[in-house]
């Protein structure tokens, strides 16, 4: 997969991504946050799936212990979100037959996008529909919108609603997690990075506030201008 | 008497002296387990999946740990019985070792009067070990043939 993320002056003003994808602009006060690989817009096509979820939360305990975490619930501060986000994006999304964890070598799509909304990490992407037609169920089909709200949702959300009424939802795979104390009941992990993500029944995460759905308009363009991000309080 | 005291006063001050540096001291290792202390408190960990491991994964930990215990049991007879085979085989009216004996009187495989077996054939054996697990079948079958005890 070729990814294109704009590098040229002329492109960073018109999309507002640095060359790393990262947007941080202030603006009432409030600084806006987000990155993003952007991707060539290609009308129609039949393996692109546009897809948004709530991968985790920041600054709150897991409501159960994660796996790996020796039967500690953890906690990912904000800090450390931030800093690992850059290794988000281009990570694969992935499934496992009976939609209760995480299957590596069932890489069913891509992230390309990421920024924090409040307490929620979001991230956005494409799954490879035409390869994994499951996909294609109502289950995962988030909130209807008609063209007008959807664009007016995504101006003041980033695109990204973080409510899905699906009971889909996401978990986040770390690799190289600092813990603060191993010995407090719940760890605080202040350093991670992303190695990829699985979309799961809700139930089945660590984090049950978590959230997936599909977007409606597959054949959209594919490119995430910066003008979509969420403001963030400072 | 002057003298005395002035004695008495260097002893007391050297006696201190030791004392403070035996704090000091004190006060240096502490600070030093705490160090350690906080940086074995400050621990990576390699891998955290954001999943609630279901009972199924509990599951097929618990019988692959079973498994691989098995192997490693298996693995172990292997490497005895390999090792028996090396050694010569002793033609002739062998007597089988007391445990290896007794199994198979347990069994119904009868002993002679001078408590060895006559040479018998594998299908007949079969029938008489059927109770018995696969690697005990295994271990008495080459205890058998390395007796000379079964074609």
């Amino acid at each position: 997969m070729k990814e294109a993320v704009r590098s040229d002056p002329a492109s960073r003003s018109r999309s507002g991504l640095d060359v790393g994808g990262r947007v941080r602009r202030r603006c009432n006060g409030r600084e806006l946050r987000a990155m993003a690989v952007e991707f060539p817009d290609v009308a129609g096509h039949p393996n692109r799936l546009p897809f948004e979820g709530c991968l985790t939360l920041v600054d709150v305990p897991s409501d159960k212990a994660p796996s790996g975490s020796r039967g500690h619930r953890v906690v990912l501060t904000r800090e450390a979100a931030e800093a690992a986000m850059p290794s988000l994006l281009g990570m694969a999304v992935d499934y496992k037959a009976g939609w209760d964890g995480h299957d590596a070598r069932q890489k069913c799509g891509i992230i390309t996008a990421a920024h924090l909304e409040g307490k929620k990490l979001l991230v956005r992407g494409y799954l490879f529909a035409r390869d994994f037609p499951e996909f294609r169920g109502p289950e995962f089909r988030g909130p209807e919108f008609d063209r007008s709200q959807l664009h007016r949702t995504e101006a003041l959300t980033g695109g990204l609603s973080a409510e899905a009424p699906t009971t889909m939802g996401m978990s986040y795979e770390l690799a190289d997690a600092h813990v603060a104390d191993m010995r407090a009941p719940v760890w605080t992990l202040t350093r991670a990075t992303f190695t990829g993500a699985a979309i799961l029944l809700r139930e089945k995460a660590a984090y049950r506030a978590t959230s997936f759905h599909v977007r409606r308009g597959g054949a959209r363009s594919a490119v995430h201008r910066a003008s979509r991000v969420a403001a963030m309080p400072v | 008497m002057k003298e005395k005291t002035m004695l008495e006063l260097t002893e007391t001050m050297e006696r201190l002296e030791a004392v403070a540096e035996a704090l000091e001291q004190a006060a240096e290792r502490i600070a030093e387990q705490q160090v350690a202390l906080a940086a074995e408190a400050q621990q990576s960990v390699g891998r955290i999946v954001a999943t609630v491991e279901t009972a199924r994964e509990a599951e097929l930990e618990r019988r692959l740990a079973e498994a691989e215990g098995q192997i490693a049991s298996a693995e172990r007879k292997i490497a005895e019985l390999t090792a028996a085979a090396a050694s010569p085989v002793v033609q002739g009216r062998v007597t089988l070792p007391a445990g290896m004996a007794t199994m198979l009187a347990k069994q119904g495989v009868a002993l002679d009067a001078g408590g060895s077996f006559p040479s018998m054939e594998s299908s007949a054996i079969d029938g008489a070990l059927a109770s018995l697990s696969i690697e005990q079948r295994i271990a008495v079958k080459s205890e058998l043939l390395r007796a000379g005890l079964m074609s």
